[in-house]
């Protein structure tokens, strides 16, 4: 690529070098004879007597012995001038020629090149103007040296430019091969060079290596969520396979023992379900089902829903609203998270206890708090809570998968909602933070 | 599968219906074959897309129960080409994969119910005793089963000459049970078909409601109507 591009550019270089030469070469001589075919015109239009004169005039005015001004007799010697002779080969027709020519210089003759203009007068006499053009080849010659200290070494440079920034690139993509091909093989501390030339390359490889602290980051958060995967359906399994055993050894009771061994596959099931829900919550494209949710009746059919059971606990469920609330949202979604939370608390508020649902505004956007009369969540254990299978350990009698807040979170996450945990002196109150409407 | 046994007196059982299996996990087909022969349905049972669905289409059939992912041809595949041919069998979609978002997508191919896996057999039963019953949907204001009366446009329910004051969501839920008179239904099908929630609720939450439905439909001395079955479901006995 980059020497394609280097070779590119010097063609360029090249071509653009002798246009431009080739164009001021050109115009160069058609000014000069331009100039001589005028000379030459205005000379033969002189009175026959005046034109040796002004010959001699050229001549004489000519410092610097470019210019050839002859008068030659009608048969073709030279009269007066500085030619010995007219330059054969040139036409008398009024316009400059190319011609090769012998000039007197002193006391030998020099074979010079020029543009020159033979016209023959009214009175038979042949008028010879010229001008030396080494002047020209002094132009081309100066064009010559800009080619040589010039363009040459811009060719080169840009070569050899290119040739060294393509192997750079040639080089840094050969690493990230190599590199990618030792993280395929596992190696997920591998990461791609990175050559500080601010370079697409570079921009590319800082961007992959992002992505891989992002794939190793989850991959590390996979494996701690396997390992407590593994721990928590052991525990059930466990139970499930002892009570199987016992069952097996005491074949006329095993009425009881089988329904434990069926209550605990129920719960890895359970588990399991819950695991599942969380990667699908976790795989819902942000906003694809959303629409405006009015929170109020959210609210009020989560309520609705778990009435009778805290009736049943005797515990005061009650929902309190200070504004209405729309928002953006999935409202099944909304309706599972909030069914998780009211569900946490009427589990862990004792008898006679109360869960307290509260609707309002702060800072323009809605926040939703769920209060209940159980042991509470310590503020040291409230990061915790929210990772999965995690259990306060004044819970863990309590029966259930676990994983409710971790879902709850999934959803969270999906709306855009912060979870809070809002200090009060008895219980827990847990606050979601929709986002701004 | 002991369970489904034992189910088997407590509820009224439609026999002699043909169904259709497509499946190709054995150890699954063969429960599922066992578990409906042994009520007395007929089961044709295939591991194949290809031939199941060349057998469907013949039109026999009263119920399919379809694997969604099946090796050469899918079940969605399957019920959507049946559906495009008018073969309107009733069909449960048994799937492997998650949950709400591929029930949907089930659904909208054109299956009438949709049980993720693994599944409870007694779950299986339900979802297709509902289906195989099903009526075609009625326009009529009145349900009526034996002093039951549910008046679905003035939103009145009566038994005898007892009026029973209910919530809307009761309401709702008796309507269910009462379409459903003389069959299992479980906990999933209610809340999925009542209160239209896909997600599994931890609690007896619905236990706790159907408690309350039946303090106000068995009143005292009256005949025990709503049954509990235990660890499947609840059943509205016919009179």
């Amino acid at each position: 690529m980059a020497i394609t591009f280097s070779v590119t550019l010097a063609a360029s270089i090249l071509l653009l070098f002798f246009f431009i030469f080739w164009e001021s070469s050109v115009f160069e001589t058609r000014r000069v004879d331009h100039q001589l075919e005028r000379d030459a015109e205005i000379l033969a239009h002189e009175p026959p007597a005046d034109v040796a004169v002004s010959v001699n005039r050229r001549v004489a005015a000519d410092f610097h012995r470019i210019l050839y001004s002859a008068l030659f007799d009608p048969d073709g010697h030279p009269a007066i001038g500085n030619l010995p002779q007219i330059p054969s080969g040139l036409p008398l027709d009024g316009l400059a020629h190319r011609a090769h020519l012998h000039v007197a210089e002193t006391d030998r003759l020099h074979l010079q090149e020029g543009r020159l203009v033979g016209r023959r007068l009214e009175d038979g006499r042949i008028l010879v103007i010229g001008r030396n053009v080494d002047s020209l080849q002094d132009l081309e010659d100066v064009g010559l040296r800009a080619l040589e200290m010039g363009v040459a070494p811009a060719l080169v440079i840009t070569l050899l430019g290119g040739l060294i920034f393509g192997q750079r690139a040639q080089r840094q993509i050969q690493t990230i091969h190599d590199v990618a091909e030792r993280i395929a093989q596992g190696k997920l501390a591998e990461r791609l060079p990175i050559l500080k030339a601010d370079s697409n390359l570079d921009r590319l490889a800082s961007n992959v290596n992002l992505m891989l602290d992002g794939v190793v980051q989850n991959l590390e958060q996979m494996k701690n969520s396997n390992d407590h995967i593994a721990h928590d359906l052991r525990t059930p399994l466990t139970r499930v396979r002892a009570h199987l055993d016992r069952a097996r050894e005491t074949p006329d009771h095993n009425d009881k023992l089988l329904a434990q061994a069926i209550a605990g596959l129920d719960h890895a099931l359970r588990i399991i379900a819950a695991l599942r829900r969380i990667s699908e919550i976790e795989a819902t494209e942000r906003r694809s089902d959303f629409a405006p949710v009015n929170l109020i009746s959210v609210a009020e059919e989560v309520t609705e829903f778990y009435a009778p059971l805290a009736e049943e606990k005797n515990i005061a469920l009650s929902l309190t609203i200070k504004t209405p609330q729309l928002i953006e949202g999935d409202r099944d979604l909304l309706i599972e998270a909030l069914a998780n939370l009211v569900d946490n608390a009427l589990k862990f508020s004792p008898k006679g206890g109360q869960v307290k649902l509260n609707l309002r505004t702060e800072d323009h956007a809605p926040v939703l708090s769920i209060e209940d009369t159980g042991p509470g969540i310590p503020p040291e254990e409230r990061d915790a809570v929210m990772r999965r299978f995690y259990r306060s350990q004044r819970t863990q009698h309590l029966q259930g998968s676990g994983l409710g807040l971790s879902i709850v979170e999934a959803i969270a996450n999906l709306h855009g909602i912060t979870i809070a945990f809002a200090d009060r002196p008895l219980g827990c109150c847990i606050e979601l933070h929709f986002p701004q409407v | 599968m002991k369970m489904s046994l034992n189910m088997q007196n407590e509820m009224s059982t439609s026999v002699g219906r043909k169904i259709l299996l497509i499946e190709d996990d054995q150890v699954v087909s063969e429960e599922i074959v066992e578990s409906f022969t042994t009520k007395g349905h007929r089961v044709t049972s295939t591991s194949s897309g290809m031939q199941g669905f060349a057998l469907a289409r013949t039109g026999e059939f009263e119920l399919m129960i379809i694997d969604r992912g099946l090796p050469e041809l899918d079940g969605l595949s399957i019920i959507k080409s049946l559906r495009a041919e008018k073969v309107t069998t009733p069909a449960i979609f048994l799937s492997a994969m998650g949950e709400v978002g591929n029930r949907v997508d089930g659904l909208e191919a054109g299956g009438d119910d949709y049980l993720p896996k693994p599944f409870h057999m007694f779950e299986l039963a339900a979802r297709a005793e509902a289906l195989l019953r099903r009526a075609a949907p009625s326009q009529e204001t009145q349900l009526r089963l034996g002093d039951i009366e549910l008046d679905l446009l003035h939103r009145q329910a009566r038994r005898g000459e007892r009026e029973i004051d209910l919530l809307p969501r009761e309401f709702k839920l008796l309507e269910y049970l009462m379409r459903h008179a003389g069959q299992t239904v479980t906990r999933a099908m209610l809340l999925e078909e009542v209160w239209n929630y896909k997600f599994a609720v931890e609690t007896n939450l619905v236990d706790v409601h159907m408690s309350k439905l039946r303090h106000k439909i068995d009143g005292p001395g009256e005949e025990k109507r709503l049954l509990s079955i235990r660890g499947v479901g609840f059943m509205l006995q016919v009179a």
